[in-house]
């Protein structure tokens, strides 16, 4: 099995789903070297598939996978195998989900201050709402 | 600015093998559906493995995706949830080589020669009064 075929399916699955560009290093630099990569492609899939199926009602499915954060903004917390990564997320107007930034929660199970990280991720938010409409 | 989530999910799997990019995926994939199973019961796990017959550290597992699922156990979940089942094995498409079947690149069998079709010209051809009369 190929993993473009993997990823295939799972696009297949999960319908549109954007992601900002820096998303991708963000999720690097919090994992790579800890060989838990695959422990955060599991517990991420999870997130995506319940995300794509009940949208902003996901928050629904438990506090330890998904809250709303303010009216906008949304979390996808991932305390499993102590991974401790937050990854915040918006809708945008035509409904589809947008995944804004990733972070370690230094603070591991306690209540999360998510001040700095909602600044950064409305920003990118504006910045993809403001793409898409100069098309 | 902004990205696919294929490009993002290419680009972090990098560091793992496709094998272990497959499994995490699916163990992912069947977290997610029994997670979503659950809270369309209203049911805590307690209550949920009571249902399925199983202990409550059972189905935490089954949700985080940490159980090695014989195929009984992936039957008997997907029976008792009314999940439909989909064998995971799927032939991959061969491309068509010119000339014959294929089954590998390397392997090709040809067309019989009665197969064989002389390739159409229809520059002299042209309609006469008997064509015409029979139209």
């Amino acid at each position: 099995m190929k993993r473009e075929d993997i990823i295939s399916q799972l696009e297949c699955i999960l319908g549109a789903v954007l992601c900002y560009s820096d998303l991708k290093d963000e999720i690097l630099e919090i994992t790579d070297g800890s060989g838990r990569i695959g422990l955060f492609i599991k517990h991420f899939v999870k997130r995506l598939i319940i995300l794509s199926q009940k949208g902003k009602n996901a928050i629904s499915c438990g506090y330890k996978l998904f809250e709303r954060i303010d009216s906008e903004l949304y979390s996808m917390i991932f305390l499993e195998d102590e991974l401790n990564i937050r990854i915040l997320y918006a809708f945008l107007p035509n409904g589809e989900p947008v995944l804004l930034m990733a972070f370690y929660e230094r603070s591991g199970k306690r209540h999360t201050d998510y001040t700095i990280p909602k600044t950064i991720a409305m920003q990118r938010l504006n910045e993809i709402k403001e793409g898409q409409k100069n098309g | 600015m902004d990205k696919e989530l294929s490009d993002i999910l290419a680009g972090i799997s990098d560091s793992i093998s496709d094998k272990d990019f497959t499994l995490a995926t699916y163990q992912g994939l069947i977290a997610a559906e029994i997670t979503m199973k659950r809270i369309e019961k209203k049911m805590n796990q307690t209550e949920f493995a009571k249902y399925m017959g199983v202990t409550q550290g059972m189905v935490s597992k089954w949700e985080k995706g940490e159980t090695n699922f014989t195929l009984g156990t992936l039957t008997n979940i997907a029976t008792k949830l009314d999940i439909m089942m989909q064998c995971p094995f799927v032939a991959r498409p061969t491309p068509l080589y010119s000339g014959g079947f294929t089954d590998t690149k390397d392997n090709i069998t040809p067309f019989p020669d009665k197969w064989k079709v002389e390739a159409y010209d229809n520059s002299s051809y042209q309609l006469v009064d008997s064509d015409l009369k029979e139209m």
